[in-house]
């Protein structure tokens, strides 16, 4: 059961925090949030799990980090680069064409 | 308390193989994450003993944390996939480079100072203590130095001792079999400064001798990091494990 949602959320992760921070700069604990808020607490990742995600997508150029003090306390504030926003087109491209795939097949066959 | 909070994930993560950099920052964004969940929690009126393991709780797992991380070899680090050239080949490389830039700076210094401030060189008591002070290094320390610095480089990886052993009985030997001597200019002859490696019955002893400190040395530097953060490596009650949800 494990392995069928790690699965279904392959890739998941990814496009969501491309999706989120493409909006503006967020920090960790904020990006956690605005997961929780935009999926309607649906998609619950431990939040943890998105600092590696975080950490690779910012080697493979998809993001920057930077730090930044705000509210007496430093933070890494991450956001989305050029190459960044054209890995987002692609994902969310991808994922609406497996989705309406998806939804196809349990709307039931169609027979002419 | 929050230094210790994520101790054995960072043991943990250490050991399979992640960049010490990339688990100073993964834990550094762990706790600031932690410390705003907890802040959260106590907005909502959650009472301060049960507010860490549902903020431990939020974060996941140790073992989800630490599964998540491997799932990508980019954030591991290169030493730790290959220690053998890491530890026991680098080492060798950085030694000589060392050296080779040592007497360049010695050599490159003397030249400077003798073309800008007409400074002559000429045999003397203080000179022959910058000889034996240079000697001492060359010979000694930089071999030992090379040597620890690659030691402490393997324990903060959390490489196991075997590469780094090879690493530095390979600069310790040939530390010990390296010579130097410098010949400043007299009246009649002009200064010449040589350097070699070699092994002949007149240095089996010293040779012996330094290649030992250089390898007793660095070993104490290992044992020393490790048992300093064995000492350490009690975290409080209840810290440091992240609770399952």
């Amino acid at each position: 059961m494990g392995d069928a949602r790690a699965l279904l959320m392959s890739g998941v992760p990814e496009l969501l925090i491309l999706r989120l921070l493409a909006e503006r700069e967020m920090y960790g604990y904020e990006l956690a949030r605005a997961v929780r808020t935009a999926t309607h607490d649906a998609i619950s990742l431990g939040e943890g799990v998105l600092y590696p995600a975080l950490h690779s997508l910012e080697l493979g150029g998809l993001l920057r980090a930077r730090r930044r003090r705000a509210a007496g306390r430093t933070r890494v504030y991450y956001s989305v680069t050029a190459q960044g926003r054209r890995r987002l087109a692609f994902l969310a491209s991808r994922w609406r064409r497996i989705a309406a795939a998806v939804e196809t097949a349990l709307a039931g066959p169609q027979h002419a | 308390m929050r230094s210790r909070r994520f101790w054995a994930l960072r043991e943990r993560l250490l050991r399979a193989g992640v960049a010490p950099r990339g688990v100073r920052r993964v834990i550094g964004e762990l706790n600031d994450h932690f410390d705003d969940v907890l802040a959260e929690l106590a907005a909502q009126g959650v009472n301060a003993k049960d507010a860490p393991a549902q903020a431990y709780a939020r974060l996941g797992s140790e073992d989800v944390l630490v599964r998540s991380i491997l799932a990508r070899p980019e954030l591991l680090s290169w030493a730790h996939r290959r220690p053998a050239v890491a530890f026991a080949l680098l080492p060798v490389p950085a030694f000589a480079a060392a050296f080779v830039a040592s007497i360049v700076a010695l050599v490159g210094s003397a030249h400077l100072a003798r073309a800008w401030f007409a400074v002559r060189f000429v045999d003397s008591a203080g000179l022959q203590l910058l000889t034996r002070c240079f000697s001492l290094w060359i010979l000694w320390l930089l071999p030992t130095a090379v040597s620890m610095l690659s030691a402490w480089a393997a324990w903060r990886r959390r490489i196991a001792l075997l590469w780094p052993s090879v690493g530095i009985l390979i600069v310790g030997a040939l530390g010990a079999l390296t010579n130097f001597g410098v010949h400043w200019a007299t009246a009649t002859s002009r200064g010449a400064v040589g350097a070699g490696i070699g092994f002949g019955p007149a240095n089996e002893l010293p040779a012996l001798v330094r290649a030992a400190s250089t390898l007793a040395a660095s070993l104490l530097v290992y044992a020393g990091c490790w048992l300093a953060n064995r000492r350490g490596s009690q975290p409080p009650r209840g810290a440091g494990t992240a609770v399952t949800p």
